[in-house]
């Protein structure tokens, strides 16, 4: 069965988690077309309570398409890694380096040598760790 | 013009043929047969529909049709794309709101790289004549997964009644 709501901007792997929550998994996806300009109908197996369409048709209101999931939240932060690293001055490290003459030189390049570490792994998915902030 | 098909006459020996005889059997069966039903429609703009759902879904594709009797040729092409490279967009036909496919493999099944485009064509004849009636014809679409989208991205389809 079908229930007809107003187009909006989604953002789809959210909106699905968010109405799979909410219609107790009787929501069975969502179409849109030309035929049915600003409209989105939203699938229900068939003897969906009302009650059930009510709470899945209140979630896609409340949808906020610019809120992340875990999974695009965890994808933002690795292609921001991925930038940090292409604009690391690999330079300026080793010049610090071959200027330190005592622990206390030693431990601010230890940090960033460790920050680009960091940014390195989760950049290549190999670790999904909050980052230590070194 | 407008005509109606009627059966073909078998002559006989020394049969009279009048002006009334051949407007029925020579004009107005030639007339049908260039003016046969007939219909199409098309989207090419490249957002024709899309759907996230596992089960066949209405893509708003049709050709309504009123047939004299004979059998239909049906014929929709155009291209699809998928959401995921995992993903199947499964095509099918419904005919007066039956799947006039498979209930789950459809009639075709098209995948393609993430968001790329490849064709897809359906041609279907009537197995036999459906009545001499308005008829519908509309192409379905599925997704293989309830997760990701299949989308046809353009199309066009045309019904024309073909004889026996």
């Amino acid at each position: 069965m079908d229930v007809n709501a107003p187009l909006k901007t989604i953002n789809a792997p959210l909106l699905k988690t968010e109405l799979d929550a909410a219609s107790g998994g009787a929501y069975q996806g969502y179409s849109v077309g030309s035929k049915w300009p600003g409209i989105v109908r939203l699938h229900f197996a068939d003897g969906t309570a009302q009650t059930v369409i009510d709470a899945t048709l209140a979630a896609y209101t409340a949808h906020n398409p610019n809120t992340l999931t875990a999974d695009q939240t965890l994808a933002a932060r690795r292609l921001t890694a991925a930038g940090d690293l292409q604009a690391a001055d690999f330079v300026a490290v080793l010049n610090q380096i071959n200027a330190a003459t005592s622990l206390a030189d030693a431990k601010p390049i230890l940090k960033k040598l460790l920050a680009l570490t960091y940014r390195l792994a989760l950049a290549q998915g190999l670790t999904n760790a909050t980052d230590p902030g070194a | 013009m407008t005509s109606t098909w009627t059966a073909n006459r078998t002559w006989t020996d020394g049969e009279l043929v009048n002006a009334s005889i051949m407007n029925q059997y020579i004009r107005d069966n030639l007339d049908w047969l260039k003016g046969r039903p007939y219909i199409s429609e098309q989207d090419f703009d490249g957002t024709f529909f899309s759907t996230t759902s596992s089960s066949f879904q209405d893509t708003g594709a049709d050709a309504v049709l009123t047939t004299t009797g004979g059998r239909v040729l049906v014929l929709a092409f155009g291209s699809v794309t998928v959401g995921n490279g995992a993903t199947s967009a499964v095509l099918t036909l419904y005919e007066d709101g039956v799947n006039k496919g498979d209930a789950t493999e459809g009639m075709q099944y098209q995948t393609s790289a993430t968001n790329g485009r490849v064709p897809f064509c359906m041609a279907y004849i009537t197995p036999t004549a459906p009545t001499a009636a308005a008829h519908t014809w509309k192409v379905y679409l599925r997704s293989t997964d309830n997760t990701n989208s299949a989308a046809i991205k353009q199309y066009q389809m045309w019904a024309i009644e073909i004889g026996a």
